[in-house]
């Protein structure tokens, strides 16, 4: 045991310390993932009192939807966050069992902020059980749930890191979704098989529907998620060390022209393995399934797509040089390139990243609903580039923060910073939206105005950040090792 | 005109002095060699000498050029095999020189024509789609190298070249070096090896707590009948394997 708290005290340590370095103010704010996951809180207390006076009488609809909610909420910080300030696999050369690596992995794990808002919402979860008809066997039944949903969170976690699970989690992921999608359009007769769910179970367990036998198969979900943890765990530092040299690239460098093709395709490669590129491109798939099923689609609602895809990934272009490495700002230093040319080829990796995801919104808005209203997609798509970009630009030098392939992007930047830069970065296509609902007589001209000044202000920000980059290489090498 | 020159370079970390008013001259087409003990400054005098530290005081000029005020065209001019390799994660060895080349002004054709010539000269065209977070610490080191020589700079800055380098590899390095000499490149090396920096230098310096305690050539230190590790041993501090009395003792 003493071993132990001492490997987890300087994890601790580590970790706040790798936050505070650089002389941010903001240590261990994760910029968006908090602020969304603090903005759900918030909402999530109010249901909660709601569940509480359901489950009194017995009802549970509202109740389950918040389990299945907490469920997710464990998914995110594990899967998505996993920074440990130590990396497990630094551990593998002491003589450590696997279980007390997977305990300094847990630590380690639940040591963000955003980690604590889970375990807080988790033990809220409390408060309407208590008022349920069975308390005691329902908070039983809870725990084991948030247990289950913890475990399942790490294994998803580890198996991120390998390439082959990490393929068939994206495969399972969207299978699952189309099966959802399904269940959910086929009414009532489908979802019928969602009440095998463990949030059911949890909820049965707390009104006295066959209680002992929902808690004995929770008790089944723990023993096999966390066996499933243990082995997870396993097979990603089996997977950590030097292994198929054949793997090969599936985008090709130099595929972009131009002097700075080279470091356009780099950053492409490192962005498209953010998961909110993917989160973005969920959103734009929910825009095009829209854009094709509407009877009659609005302009409005197209509009308010694009802008969503923008917000979903607005923390990468917040945070562009996260994903490099001090080894990484060094060659950009030692290339005969300046600051502003460094900063536009991310900012034109980000474009690409972007184009990629409101492309199919665009094409299918022409088919329904003409060229005109496409084009207006493309201006809005445009103006959103150059605000977040302009933002973020300021954001990425200023406030660096580590990040990690194949998680959520996060920014180093206070709450504000980072509200502020998402108010900001909408802000084009909000008034674009509220321009054409307004239909005056110099709408195209007042978007156009829009449009110039943002591009305006992002050409300001290139400049004044490039020169800014030159100065702060060292300190955001120094954030980012 | 030297190709190398410094004038009271100087860097400090907060109130360490890790290189203190270091002045150096070095003419074109020599091989010059930096040595010193770990945590001497070596490195830190490098990376000023590159553009990857401001120096605190002092200047230093590359073919005439200030590093501080004309960084680009310097950067330009020179290739750099940096302490930490300066490597991008998640790209292969290859995609390291495509990256490299058009920076520095090649065409696609000439970048590729090149590296194939440097990767098989360097023994790593067969491995050259691995990825250098996959890769070894020699080749993750020869991949920097041959980035470092792709646009055929005037200056080549090498730290630490042969060390974690295979025989074979090593061998060649020391060719070509010799070759890049013969035709006006100036080399500025470091290394702990001391008997290789012996016979591949022109002239030294070695650095002590930031401060240079020795500036010589090779022939002057024939000529004073000692050998560069005497030289070093005369400067530097070494302790005794001995003074540590547990180690190996039977618990």
């Amino acid at each position: 045991m003493d071993r132990t708290t001492t490997i987890i005290r300087y994890q601790w340590r580590a970790y706040w310390r790798r936050l505070s370095r650089g002389g941010k103010t903001s240590a261990g704010n994760q910029g968006i993932a908090l602020l969304i996951m603090a903005l759900i809180f918030i909402r999530y207390l109010k249901f909660l009192r709601l569940a509480a006076i359901n489950l009194s009488q017995g009802k549970t609809a509202l109740f389950e939807v918040l389990l299945i909610g907490i469920f997710l909420a464990w998914l995110f910080p594990l899967a998505g966050g996993g920074q440990p300030s130590v990396a497990t696999r630094r551990w593998l050369h002491l003589p450590l069992s696997l279980r007390e690596l997977l305990r300094f992995r847990i630590v380690s794990l639940l040591m963000p902020p955003s980690a604590w808002i889970v375990i807080v919402a988790s033990l809220t979860l409390s408060y309407p059980l208590a008022q349920a008809q069975r308390p005691l066997l329902g908070m039983m039944a809870g725990f084991l749930f948030v247990a289950a949903a913890g475990f399942l969170g790490l294994t998803v976690s580890h198996l991120m890191s390998i390439a082959f699970w990490r393929r068939l989690l994206v495969n399972i992921t969207i299978i699952g979704s189309s099966a959802i999608a399904v269940l959910w359009t086929s009414g009532q007769g489908g979802l019928k098989l969602l009440t095998a769910l463990p949030s059911t179970l949890v909820a049965q367990a707390a009104v006295g529907q066959r209680s002992w036998i929902a808690i004995a198969v929770l008790f089944v979900c723990v023993v096999v998620t966390y066996r499933a943890t243990l082995w997870s765990l396993r097979l990603s530092l089996e997977n950590s060390g030097p292994i198929n040299p054949d793997r090969s690239t599936t985008l090709a460098l130099l595929s972009f022209p131009g002097r700075l093709g080279g470091l356009l395709a780099k950053d492409f490669r490192y962005f498209r393995r953010l998961l909110d590129v993917y989160l973005g491109l969920l959103a734009a798939a929910a825009g095009c399934v829209y854009l094709v099923t509407a009877e009659i689609p609005t302009r409005g609602i197209y509009l308010a797509f694009i802008v969503i895809v923008f917000l979903l990934g607005a923390a990468v272009p917040f945070n562009s040089f996260g994903l490099d490495t001090h080894a990484g700002l060094d060659r950009y230093s030692l290339l005969p390139l300046s600051g502003k040319s460094i900063i536009f080829s991310k900012n034109l990796a980000y474009l690409i990243v972007i184009t990629g995801q409101v492309l199919p919104l665009i094409m299918l808005a022409g088919w329904r609903l003409g060229t005109a209203t496409s084009t207006l997609g493309i201006v809005e798509a445009l103006a959103l580039a150059c605000a977040y970009l302009a933002w973020g630009n300021w954001m990425s030098i200023n406030h660096p923060m580590k990040m990690q392939f194949f998680r959520f992007a996060s920014s180093g930047g206070a709450l504000a910073d980072v509200m502020a830069g998402v108010v900001f970065g909408s802000l084009p296509g909000i008034l674009m939206i509220y321009f054409l609902h307004a239909e005056g007589n110099h709408v195209s001209w007042m978007i156009l105005a829009v449009m110039l000044l943002f591009a305006a202000l992002y050409c300001a920000s290139v400049t004044r950040f490039g020169r800014r980059f030159e100065q702060r290489r060292e300190a955001i090498a120094s954030v980012l090792s | 005109m030297f190709e190398i020159e410094t004038q009271n370079l100087t860097k400090k970390f907060g109130r360490l002095v890790a290189v203190n008013n270091l002045n150096l001259e070095i003419p074109k087409g020599t091989i010059f060699g930096f040595l010193g003990p770990n945590g001497s400054g070596k490195s830190t005098t490098v990376k000023m000498l590159t553009g990857l530290l401001q120096p605190t005081a002092g200047e230093a000029l590359i073919g005439g050029l200030s590093i501080r005020n004309s960084p680009l065209a310097v950067k330009q001019k020179i290739g750099v095999l940096p302490e930490d390799l300066a490597l991008f994660d998640s790209l292969t060895i290859w995609e390291h020189l495509l990256l490299s080349g058009p920076i520095y002004g090649l065409t696609k054709a000439e970048t590729s024509s090149r590296g194939e010539q440097l990767l098989k000269y360097l023994d790593l065209y067969q491995s050259r789609q691995t990825y250098v977070d996959q890769a070894s610490a020699g080749m993750r080191k020869k991949c920097s190298l041959a980035m470092a020589l792709l646009h055929n700079p005037q200056v080549l800055f090498l730290d630490e070249p042969f060390e974690g380098i295979d025989p074979v590899s090593s061998r060649n390095i020391k060719d070509l070096l010799l070759l890049m000499a013969s035709r006006g490149v100036t080399v500025f090396l470091t290394s702990h090896i001391l008997e290789v920096v012996e016979r591949l230098v022109q002239s030294f310096a070695i650095i002590v707590s930031g401060e240079i305690v020795c500036s010589q050539t090779v022939a002057e230190t024939l000529q004073a009948g000692d050998t560069l590790e005497e030289l070093f041993f005369k400067h530097v501090v070494r302790y005794k394997a001995e003074d540590l009395e547990w180690i190996g003792q039977q618990q």
